[in-house]
């Protein structure tokens, strides 16, 4: 009988191990940024451990079909924007709405309060900024998905609009065309909601 | 003998349409994504124009709101239970 080369895997569990050392060090490597992309796209902790969880088990699966064509964490994000939609689709979601960029770009002659804080923060300023941040969490999720995406990558994750584009599929004029109307999206809501809090006049403008 | 030509600065006119049209372009232009000339057009604009020069500020505040806005990490035993579940699910392929 033939002496079984060591190199050999035993039935297999060679090949596993490898695959989960590999799976660990992406995991490790990784995990927090996609939890905290997760987040922001669902807003809920919960969905957002969802979202992970489906992540990496998917890029477990394609693990060794990746190609370092793109960067891991590209490659991961165009998994969880796969994901994500998804997981959508099972909930059956409302349809998906297009921003009109009409609609979003505020009227010159009209009031435009300026509201939303600098980088200046006093002590009690910042009290105001994290009702601020929750305002601006509920603004980004009233957004569409789709320019929900596109804000969340960009604007808060920090991709470049050609990422952006690989993520999603889309080109870098579509990216920039959705982006610009989600952030005047997300700037009306926060102006909105300031402008609408009787009796609270807010000082911290910083300018 | 050279004859100096007359300059006349034309007052800026404040107009809904050509507000309208920079405000088009005004993420490309906080992104410096846009030609040389278009960004002096658009410079030029704000500067004679409040109600424009307000929503370009607080169009960059809504943007810099964005890229500060941190979300609560993910607790050590949280990463610990989903690599398990994680490994279970794949077990079960």
């Amino acid at each position: 009988m033939p002496a079984r080369s060591p190199k050999q895997p035993r039935d297999g569990a060679a090949a596993d191990a490898q695959s989960v050392a590999a799976f660990d060090r992406l995991y490790r490597d990784h995990v927090d940024r996609m939890y905290r992309f997760a987040q922001r796209l669902c807003g809920s902790p919960d969905d957002a451990k969802d979202l992970v969880q489906e992540t990496f088990l998917s890029a477990y699966r394609s693990l060794k079909d990746f190609r370092s064509e793109s960067s891991v964490s590209t490659w991961l994000y165009t998994i969880a924007a796969h994901a994500c939609q998804r997981m959508r689709r099972k909930r059956k979601g409302e349809p998906e709405r297009e921003l009109s960029l009409d609609a979003l770009i505020p009227t010159p002659d009209g009031d435009m309060p300026l509201q939303i804080p600098g980088d200046d923060l006093s002590p009690e300023a910042r009290l105001q900024y994290k009702e601020l941040r929750q305002s601006l969490f509920s603004a980004v999720h009233q957004l569409p998905k789709k320019y929900r995406m596109v804000l969340v990558l960009r604007d808060m994750e920090g991709l470049s609009a050609r990422k952006v584009g690989a993520v999603m599929g889309l080109t870098e004029r579509a990216v920039k065309s959705r982006l610009h109307r989600a952030r005047l999206f997300v700037r009306h809501e926060l102006t909105g909601q300031r402008a609408g809090e009787a009796g609270r006049p807010r000082t911290i403008d910083g300018d | 003998m050279t004859t100096r030509r007359r300059t006349t600065r034309t007052p800026h006119r404040h107009s809904t349409a050509h507000c309208r049209k920079i405000l088009r372009t005004i993420s490309g232009y906080l992104d410096n994504d846009l030609p040389k000339s278009m960004c002096a057009e658009i410079r030029k604009h704000l500067g004679a124009c409040p109600q424009c020069e307000r929503v370009v500020r607080s169009l960059k505040r809504t943007i810099n709101l964005c890229k500060r806005a941190d979300v609560a990490r993910l607790t050590a035993s949280d990463k610990t239970r989903l690599r398990k579940e994680i490994l279970t699910a794949v077990s079960r392929l």
